[in-house]
């Protein structure tokens, strides 16, 4: 007979056994049995139980011989079978029924890709849908990173990043939010003058024969020099916009903290020149000087790239006629100045070829008014013009 | 104004129960002879007593195959009625098939006998569906595993059947643990004061798992409870299934001329275990298994038959075939018979299902297929 | 089918929803206790299946006089008294059902069904599926219920969660005479058996109530009060105290709260409650007994499962403390009324 070997395993016959002894083999190896006849008998304690056959077959396997304790569980006997029965499962039974069953502590479930999930309030998470904001992207700015409807709001029309997109990061980053950030807060004007700047030239011609190259007085120099007078008798300008607890306050700054541009390889600089008011023009000349060398190099302190309290922005080094620059926060005016050379002006009613520059103040207007940046851009214009009258504030 | 009744409707004089247990056959198949059992004595037609024969011979070869399916891991677990087919057959035999019964749940006998089929009887102990399916066809309700419970069903089944101007008579089947339950006290007092057409038969089998008789009642027997509701009480000997019938018959007599409930104690005995996965060695002798084995109900009511002429060679094997072929088609629907669907659960539980439940539905659904899919 | 008659289908189950209020002829005005009396005088008149039966029942019409007159107008056979013994109330009328008969028993108090626990749990509830559907349980319990009397020990529980725990149970607890002549009527007419929470502090409501036009179903909520602030969701004895809440509220706070009475816990309407939720967008839960694991607990789980994303404020619950019901002169500082309810109200309106 062809078929397959089934195994029937020691039954369970009464609480908490674990085992049971094979008294006597009613079968062996090669008989045919039918559907019930008894097996063999097996003593639990003290009762002796009889074992039916739970399949007609031949007997192809006795799991132990006469004596033999085997565990609940064990092959009892392996009969070959023609029936085509279902895999069992090894359950042990209980006094209500067929026993605790393993499988049910199994999953069907795959791996899952497991993430944080975003923090988000349930309107939050609704207006993330609606504005198709993937919640994932966000950093919340709320309380233990709880994500808030601004800062959905705020990544709303965000598109992705292609190849062709550049991310801004470190000083192109900063310059980016402080020039947000002036622009946002800062409601700025601007006025603009025409300077001759023949004397300046001379001046500057004058010293440079003096100093050698030792030193650099350049034209821009000698602005920042004039410009500290000029910023010494028009204090507003040399302030701040400061919100406190008792209401918004001007903060009048009595040092000169001069910040200014510099096109450094990773990008606009802006370092400081400490107390300018009490540099003389050779030592202001150093200082500049040491101060744009170490830009370029990428060299400047941290300290050297903070506290100014007033900046220029000299766009005409960089061959540019005219320009509004941008304040740098929260400073309440800056100074831009233009490139110098020789343009048509009138004089005396005739016109002539000066080497002219142009200088635009953009200020804070709710410290400095029209009138105010008409006053400083006027007197710097006539030290300018007629550098030998600074002697008189000296 | 309805009435305030001060006379009990029974009075001390009526009642007296006899401990002596009514027996018209002796455990060594000679009839009994004593006065009381002799006026319960009736001349039961020779295919009657055949029947009855029969009925507890199938019943044991079924119960066996019962028990085999188990320790083959078919059916989750079996409660054994070896050595207790005389008490249940007996009683169930005397009424007609329209009387309700409501059984605990260790009365296949008494299925047999009202035509429930092996599958339907197999349904519960596979684990296939609860309590009894399809069962109320034959007006046998589903089994109780709560114990004691149905006692009051069955009370409230022959109160309705007093309402509906029914001849008929409710019997139920309550265990020796069954009668220590609130619950049984409850429906054999108010069968009492609604003089309710009921019958309690009290299968005292001697063990409630391990737990003796001894232990569930101090009195002088069962039966003796019935002083005390108002109503007569019998002890008849449950392995004698013509006093069984006798008995049962009387009482349902009594019970259809508007003579209100009984409580019979059968005196019968457990020879298996509570369950299949219990062992009975651990809690009782087998000296007391070997004095049981000796008041056997088939062997006994053999003898008689032969001593009568009933009992043939045909007859025996007539009883050998029916045997054969209902333990084949209990092990046929067993083993091959398929699963119901989980929807079921769902849908039986209300005439109109909830809109709740509907989605709970629909969630198992798709756990399934998930599962298929996966 | 083992039932001897088939039931008649009710002229109400199989409508389509109707508007929640409609003309109404005139009716005579009744208390809750009257209206529940007529329902069970109409139903058994209609239908001769009908019984009632419990413990006081009969001879001296029920102890709060709602079974009144059942007695004598249907006789001793349809209307009848007990021994006291509550399981095996419920036990017969399971017996009864077995045999096509339609029982309306009676649980004294809701303290005392307790003794029927195991006849409604295992049996009750189960019957029908554990026959495949082939014996039906069209049983209707009726419990007064729940506090606000004054009552001496085992006189004011909720026992709601124990029968919404239990499956195949339906839960239903009016809050108008004319919802409690309603919802009695299907609800002995319902194949289902019903824990029918009479809440026994509005016996003494009294409205016009029309017993000609069909009220809203079971498994209908109904909106008592209209709002747009908050939702608040309860049934039974309390629907009126939120009802004025709400009024207070709008008059001293300007606060618009809208009321919801469920009517039915199973089964539920959880449109109803998902519709006013969504609109806005704040729950409040408010029902007698402990908080643990009281309906408020399966209400919000609900709520905040299916509408998250419309909440404006998590889900409170106004309900009574987890202790014992306390004694009668200390009952009006546990159960909740206008000043808990309100709380949670203003709690869910500061929610950024």
């Amino acid at each position: 007979m062809t078929g397959h070997v089934r195994d029937f395993f020691v039954p369970d016959l009464g609480e908490g056994l674990e085992d049971a002894t094979i008294t006597s083999w009613s079968v062996m190896v090669g008989d045919t049995v039918e559907l019930n006849q008894t097996l063999c008998t097996v003593e639990t304690n003290k009762a002796e139980v009889e074992i039916p056959s739970p399949f007609a077959g031949r007997i192809a396997e006795l799991g132990g011989g006469e004596g033999e304790t085997l565990n609940v569980g064990a092959v009892l006997v392996r009969i070959e079978t023609e029936a085509q029965l279902p895999a069992e499962t090894k359950r042990k039974p209980v006094l209500v029924g067929y026993g605790a069953d393993e499988e049910m502590d199994d999953s069907r479930r795959g791996p899952r890709h497991t993430s944080t999930r975003p923090r988000a309030k349930p309107p939050v998470r609704k207006l993330a849908s609606e504005l198709n904001v993937d919640l994932n992207e966000l950093v919340g700015s709320g309380a233990d990173g709880v994500i808030t409807r601004e800062d959905v709001l705020a990544s709303a029309g965000r598109s992705a990043p292609s190849a062709d997109m550049v991310a801004v990061s470190g000083v192109r980053a900063e310059m980016a939010r402080r020039m947000s950030l002036s622009r946002r807060e800062i409601p700025d004007a601007h006025a603009t003058v025409e300077v001759d700047g023949t004397n300046l030239l001379r001046l500057r011609d004058r010293m440079r024969e003096q100093t050698g190259d030792d030193v650099t007085v350049t034209p821009f120099v000698l602005t920042l020099r004039l410009l500290t007078i000029a910023l010494a008798h028009h204090q507003n300008l040399n302030a701040t916009w400061v919100d406190t607890t008792a209401g918004p306050q001007i903060h009048l700054h009595s040092a000169v903290h001069l910040g200014f541009g510099v096109a450094a390889p990773r990008g606009l600089l802006v370092p400081v020149v400490k107390d300018a008011q009490d540099k003389t023009t050779r030592e202001l000349a150093g200082v500049v000087a040491r101060l744009i060398e170490d830009a370029r190099a990428g060299t400047l302190m941290p300290t050297e790239l903070q506290g100014s309290t007033f900046t220029v922005s000299n766009f005409g080094a960089l061959g540019l006629d005219d320009g509004v620059p941008v304040i740098n926060y929260p400073e309440a005016a800056i100074l831009g100045m233009g490139s110098l050379r020789p343009r048509p002006v009138v004089v005396d009613g005739e016109v002539v070829a000066r080497p002219t520059m142009s200088l635009t103040c953009a200020f804070d207007h709710r410290i400095v008014d029209g009138a105010q940046a008409a006053a400083f851009l006027t007197e710097l214009r006539g030290l300018i013009e007629a550098p030998e009258l600074a002697l008189l504030d000296l | 104004m309805a009435g305030i009744d001060a006379t009990p409707r029974t009075s001390e004089s009526q009642l007296g129960v006899e401990l002596d247990p009514i027996q018209l056959v002796a455990p060594d198949g000679t009839p009994t002879a004593s006065s009381i059992s002799s006026k319960y004595r009736r001349n039961l037609p020779p295919e009657t007593l055949a029947w009855l024969y029969e009925s507890m011979v199938v019943t044991r070869e079924l119960d066996t195959e019962f028990v085999n399916l188990q320790r083959q891991g078919e059916l989750a677990l079996f409660a054994s009625c070896r050595g207790q087919e005389a008490a249940q057959i007996g009683a169930a035999a005397c009424l007609p098939k329209t009387d309700w019964l409501f059984p605990q749940y260790r009365e296949i006998g008494a299925f047999l006998l009202r035509g429930l089929t092996p599958a339907q009887m197999g349904a519960v102990w596979r684990g296939k569906w609860h309590g009894g399916l399809n069962f109320t066809e034959k007006c046998v309700a589903p089994i109780s595993i709560p114990i004691g419970t149905q006692g009051l069903h069955a009370v409230g089944a022959a109160m309705a059947a007093q309402r509906l101007g029914e001849e008929s008579v409710t019997l139920t089947f309550l265990g020796d643990g069954a009668t220590s339950e609130g619950d049984t006290h409850e429906a054999l007092n108010f069968a009492a004061v609604f003089n309710a057409p009921c019958i309690f038969v009290v299968q005292n089998n001697h063990w409630a798992i391990s737990v003796p008789v001894s232990r569930q009642q101090a009195g002088p027997s069962i039966a003796h409870r019935a002083i005390g509701y108002g109503m007569p009480g019998i002890r008849v000997d449950g392995n004698d299934v013509l006093a069984c019938y006798a008995v049962t018959a009387e009482a349902a007599k009594r019970a259809r001329g508007g003579g209100g409930p009984t409580l019979i104690e059968a005196i019968t005995y457990r020879m298996g275990p509570h369950t299949t996965s219990d062992d009975p060695t651990r809690y009782r002798s087998d000296e007391e298994l070997e004095y049981w084995a000796a008041r056997d109900p088939i062997q006994r009511y053999r003898t008689y038959l032969q001593a009568e002429g009933v009992w043939s060679e045909r007859l025996e094997e007539r009883v050998a075939a029916k045997s054969k072929r209902l333990r084949a088609e209990l092990r046929e629907s067993t083993v091959n018979g398929d699963d119901f669907d989980i929807t079921d659960v769902f849908d039986t539980v209300y005439h109109d299902i909830t809109p709740d439940l509907l989605a709970q539905r629909e969630q198992v659904l798709a756990e399934i297929a998930m599962e298929a899919g996966a | 089918m083992t039932q001897i008659i088939e039931r008649p289908p009710f002229h109400g189950e199989d409508e389509p929803r109707r508007p929640l209020f409609t003309s109404v002829p005139p009716a005579p005005t009744l208390t809750m206790a009257q209206a529940i009396n007529r329902a069970l005088h109409d139903a058994m008149a209609s239908d001769e299946r009908v019984l009632v039966f419990g413990e006081d029942v009969a001879t001296l019409g029920g102890v709060f006089r709602v079974t009144e007159g059942l007695a004598e107008t249907f006789g001793e056979q349809r209307c009848f008294d007990t021994p006291l013994a509550e399981s095996a109330i419920i036990g017969i009328a399971i017996g009864m059902a077995i045999r096509g008969l339609v029982p309306v028993p009676e649980i004294q108090f809701d303290g005392f069904a307790a003794p029927a626990f195991d006849q409604i749990v295992s049996h009750l509830a189960k019957y029908r599926m554990r026959t495949r559907g082939d014996v039906e349980m069209p049983v209707t319990i009726r419990i007064p219920s729940f506090g606000g009397i004054g009552a001496v020990e085992h006189h004011s529980e909720s026992t709601e969660s124990y029968w919404l725990h239990t499956a195949g149970l339906k839960v239903v607890s009016p809050s108008t005479p004319t919802d409690a002549y309603w919802l009695l009527r299907q609800s002995i007419t319902c194949r289902d058996p019903i824990v029918f929470l009479e809440p026994k502090r509005r016996y003494w409501l009294r409205e016009p109530v029309d017993t000609e036009t069909p009220g809203l179903p079971i498994g209908r909520a109904a909106i008592r009060r209209s709002g747009d602030d908050v939702t608040v969701i309860t049934y039974g004895p309390l629907v009126a105290t939120a009802v004025s809440a709400a009024e207070l509220a709008a008059q001293q706070h300007g606060w618009s709260v809208e009321v919801v009475d469920l009517r039915s816990l199973n089964p539920l309407d959880f449109d109803t409650v998902a519709e006013s939720v969504r609109r806005t967008g704040r729950a409040v839960v408010m029902h007698e007994g402990p908080r643990t694991l009281g309906f408020g607990a399966e209400l919000a789980a609900r709520i905040q499962e299916e509408l998250f994303y419309d909440l404006e404020a998590p889900v409170l619950r106004a309900t009574g403390f987890d202790t014992p019901f306390p004694p009668a002169r200390l009952e009006k500082l546990w159960l909740p009324g206008v000043d808990r309810l309100l709380d949670c109200v203003q709690r869910t309106l500061e929610q950024p």
